[in-house]
């Protein structure tokens, strides 16, 4: 899959997913390629799983969304580790 | 191979018109004017999404559009190929491409994209298409028609870019509604075909690759038994679906009624029926999930 979507004014030449994005989206769409696991063989599966994976890498749409679900490290976000109650 | 003038588009409408609009479910669009509530109907169309005549365009403007966009046909020519296993005839996809560049340069509205974005994506959809058409085997027709039918669902589902206000939580919900949606229309896409018994279905070519191997769209037995269970499956999960929205899944990939028919049929804008499509599959996926 390819091709920007809706957002076109999105750009297209925007860094690519990181490392840490990827993985992220390699485990959402393992989860959702899970829903088939019964119903379509490895190599259909495979060949979708490569697909959504790929549509992410050229979308930038895809991309932007993916890259704003991505939980972010504890210094990145500016949460602050607080000790559990529970001693 | 011929190219339609009116062959189904991307929903770009949708976009513009509808910048507050975030999900694939019509029931949290309740923020948007106009659009559905839970009183209404969940598949009413709001006026926003509907269809606007493309813009009044010289033929000077129609030959500059037409020169900026002849460097992608050959590139999307092929990636189309490539993600098909390489089955596609590239001198075809060529040929289809170039008629939807024109058809791409009359219908481009400047306010609503980028004229590369724009044309890039009607040279796919032409491209899927005319694959699906002038089949070369059920096999290559699904994978297009599996491709073709996860970028509708991308481009009717994704009208805004993030709200940077939201939560990651937010975010992370969002795309995973959008991946399964994603998923289900490519498993549709790609089982649809091969509903029904064999005698009923012309035989399956193999097709080889330059090498002599087998090409690797190839289905296997094993892979059209269990595409053809997976058929069975999603369309017996239909009967989950709004009517409209049923009605467009069915006569699309079961029935083989192209997009744009089938919302003139149902008396819908395009935009809009791409926007049922998404929340179609959707709602398929979770009925598949569930039914597992």
């Amino acid at each position: 899959m390819s091709g920007s979507s809706a957002h076109d004014s999105l750009d297209e030449d925007a860094p690519s997913l990181e490392e840490q994005e990827r993985k992220f989206l390699d485990a959402q769409v393992d989860t959702a390629l899970a829903a088939f696991d019964s119903s379509l063989s490895q190599k259909d599966l495979a060949w979708m799983r490569e697909r959504l994976l790929e549509a992410f890498e050229d979308d930038p749409a895809l991309r932007a969304l993916a890259r704003a679900a991505c939980p972010r490290d504890v210094d990145q976000s500016g949460e602050i580790l607080r000790g559990s109650k529970r001693r | 191979m011929s190219f339609s003038s009116d062959l189904d588009e991307p929903s770009a409408s949708v976009a513009a018109e509808e910048p507050r609009a975030k999900h694939l479910s019509p029931r949290v669009d309740q923020d948007v004017h106009d659009a559905p509530t839970e009183v209404d109907a969940p598949e009413r169309e709001p006026p926003f999404a509907a269809d606007r005549p493309p813009p009044a365009r010289s033929d000077a403007m129609l030959q500059q559009l037409v020169e900026q966009g002849l460097s992608l046909i050959d590139p999307e020519a092929k990636k189309i190929a490539r993600q098909l296993g390489h089955l596609a005839d590239h001198d075809e996809l060529l040929s289809v491409g170039r008629g939807a560049l024109v058809e791409a340069a009359r219908s481009f509205d400047p306010e609503r994209s980028s004229f590369g974005a724009y044309a890039r994506k009607r040279l796919r959809w032409a491209m899927f298409d005319s694959i699906r058409r002038d089949t070369h085997g059920r096999s290559l027709a699904a994978r297009a028609s599996a491709l073709h039918a996860a970028e509708r669902v991308v481009d009717a589902a994704l009208a805004t870019p993030p709200d940077p206000t939201l939560p990651e939580s937010a975010h992370a919900r969002r795309l995973a509604e959008v991946v399964a949606a994603q998923a289900a229309a490519m498993a549709l896409g790609l089982s649809a075909p091969f509903l029904g018994t064999a005698e009923e279905r012309a035989p399956e070519p193999q097709v080889r690759t330059s090498a002599g191997g087998a090409g690797p769209a190839t289905p296997t037995p094993e892979d059209l038994l269990m595409r053809r269970r997976c058929a069975v499956a999603l369309r017996g999960a239909l009967q989950r679906l709004p009517p409209k929205q049923r009605e467009i899944v069915e006569s699309h990939y079961f029935g083989e009624e192209r997009f744009d028919h089938i919302a003139d049929r149902l008396g819908i804008s395009k935009s809009w029926a791409s926007r049922l499509h998404a929340q179609a599959m959707a709602l398929l996926f979770e009925a598949l999930r569930d039914h597992h």
